[in-house]
């Protein structure tokens, strides 16, 4: 609207009269169509002005969140309690080496949204788990001796990639560890513990959404301690020279070696304008 | 919007208050009708801009420690002595307090949430007793957790689920080994994040900070586990939001 109303102010001097009176309400009519701009609102007058107040904007019109996330159920540790078993939240997951992506399940969220953009965090601690104990995994040997395993670096650990999943694609923009492997090594992360985040703004459309913290835990690569089995490239040799430690036997070797996933969040942001 | 169906003041008619009330607020195409139930394409493209309406946050704050280095030693074996809020070695603390004195209400207010960012930077950790390449154990570690407070007299409240730590990893005198890495930094990065909200959190937030300990490697009989620290960064969003 190109002009303040009214276009002709009725004042004490003058006497109202018909055509002024229509051509006040005819324009304003036609411009109230479609052209309301800048004049027609008072600046500042959502953010902090009387007229329109800025809590006139719907909190939920800017930013909604779901956030799930899991953590330690028992008071926070003291310093003089920083053990492994007494720092790992209650609900860890352990994942087993796979050649595949999986959802840490119990994490995920669910909801409905409009068509819109999601800015997506997630962030976690994951732990290796510890190999060659007598009594299994660093889980147990917690529980059974109440003590907190070594996890110095070896050639044992896993490796661990992690990303976001929207309604169970990993978004390969948010991966963390490398790319997919090819056939004879996979990549990722190998280290003992592992603080790890990691975000994504992506849209999606109106619907219901689940957004998921995805990992993926392989074996570490063939054994090439030795060098490469010179009649077989794709097969190493190990410390003792001895040939036929393929990739194939290293997996299963590696059955049963595992990632732990401690304290976790998934955060999920809608923004909404 | 509702079209507005103003029917001019003809000849003969008359200009008083009642012929002008019907034609302001009589149905709905009148100028009331329509007026009050303005829809979105009513404005003019361009129309509200950033001096009508507000931003997504309703403050943010940000912090960085810088090339300083700051080394936490613990010495006290077997468990680290205590909990030490992150610092340069100014010392300023690696704090964000996004507006002085103002605590937001997290379960009533504008803001339902505040999303804080924390990326930390852990350049070595070794033993301060020892001289290199034997100053490594490999269970010694570093913890890490973000605190936040409701108002700038209150008590810090750790966010459980934002606990996150490393380990030195690298077993004593690693220079026996090839490749021979005595001397070797970590340079772990330390990324966390989380949602500050109400219910299970607080129910109001003014500042949030970064707190850290030292583990101490329990196979040997004593220690000083030393965290070498460099840069950090420390942000929060106060999100104008609501909660699902």
């Amino acid at each position: 609207m190109s002009w303040r109303f009214p276009k002709f102010p009725i004042k004490t001097t003058r006497i109202p009269d018909s055509e002024d009176t229509n051509d006040n309400f005819i324009e304003s009519a036609e411009e109230l169509g479609g052209e309301l701009n800048e004049h027609n609102w008072a600046k500042k007058g959502i953010v902090g002005g009387s007229d329109i107040a800025r809590t006139d904007v719907s909190r939920d019109d800017v930013f909604l969140w779901h956030s799930i996330g899991d953590q330690r159920a028992a008071g926070f540790p003291a310093a003089s309690q920083l053990f492994m078993h007494s720092m790992m939240s209650d609900n860890a997951v352990t994942i087993s080496s796979a050649s595949s992506w999986v959802a840490v399940s119990d994490t995920q969220s669910t909801f409905t949204s409009p068509n819109t953009l999601l800015w997506i965090h997630v962030s976690l601690q994951a732990v290796q788990d510890r190999e060659g104990t007598a009594s299994g995994n660093w889980m147990r040997q917690v529980a059974a001796t109440g003590n907190w395993p070594a996890i110095r670096n070896n050639d044992t650990f896993s490796n661990l990639s992690v990303g976001i999943g929207v309604d169970g694609v990993v978004i390969p923009e948010s991966v963390v560890g490398g790319a997919e492997p090819d056939n004879d090594r996979n990549y990722g992360l190998q280290v003992g513990s592992m603080p790890i985040a990691t975000s994504v703004v992506i849209p999606v459309t109106a619907g219901q959404h689940t957004i998921s913290i995805m990992v993926r835990v392989g074996p570490r690569p063939p054994t090439i301690i030795g060098g490469r089995n010179a009649d077989n490239p794709r097969e190493g040799v190990d410390s003792a020279g001895a040939p036929g430690n393929d990739i194939r036997d290293r997996i299963s070797d590696w059955e049963g070696k595992a990632i732990v996933f401690g304290q976790r969040e998934v955060i999920v942001l809608e923004m909404r304008r | 919007m509702a079209e507005i169906t103003y029917s001019p003041l003809g000849d003969g008619q008359a200009l008083d208050a009642a012929s002008l009330n019907d034609r302001f607020t009589v149905g709905g195409g009148s100028h009331q009708g329509a007026i009050n139930d303005l829809t979105t394409n009513a404005p003019a493209p361009g129309a509200l801009n950033a001096n009508h309406l507000p931003s997504m946050f309703i403050a943010q704050g940000q912090v960085n420690i810088g090339a300083a280095v700051h080394a936490y030693t613990f010495a006290a074996y077997p468990y680290p002595a205590t909990w030490a809020v992150l610092t340069d070695t100014t010392p300023a603390a690696l704090m964000v307090e996004p507006s002085a004195g103002v605590s937001y209400d997290l379960n009533a207010g504008e803001c339902k949430g505040v999303l804080v960012m924390a990326d930390l930077t852990v350049v070595l950790i070794s033993d301060a007793g020892v001289v290199a390449p034997d100053f490594y154990y490999g269970d010694d570690g570093a913890v890490f957790v973000i605190e936040v407070r409701e108002t700038g007299a209150g008590a810090w409240v750790p966010i459980k689920r934002t606990l996150r730590w490393v380990h030195s990893g690298i077993i004593p005198n690693p220079n026996a080994g090839s490749p021979n890495i005595s001397g070797k930094n970590h340079l772990y990065r330390v990324p966390i994040r989380a949602l500050i909200r109400h219910g299970g959190d607080v129910n109001a937030f003014n500042a949030v900070r970064v707190r850290i300990s030292v583990l101490s490697d329990s196979t040997r009989a004593a220690g000083s586990p030393t965290v070498t620290m460099r840069e950090c960064q420390l942000s929060a969003l106060v999100l104008r939001s609501g909660r699902s």
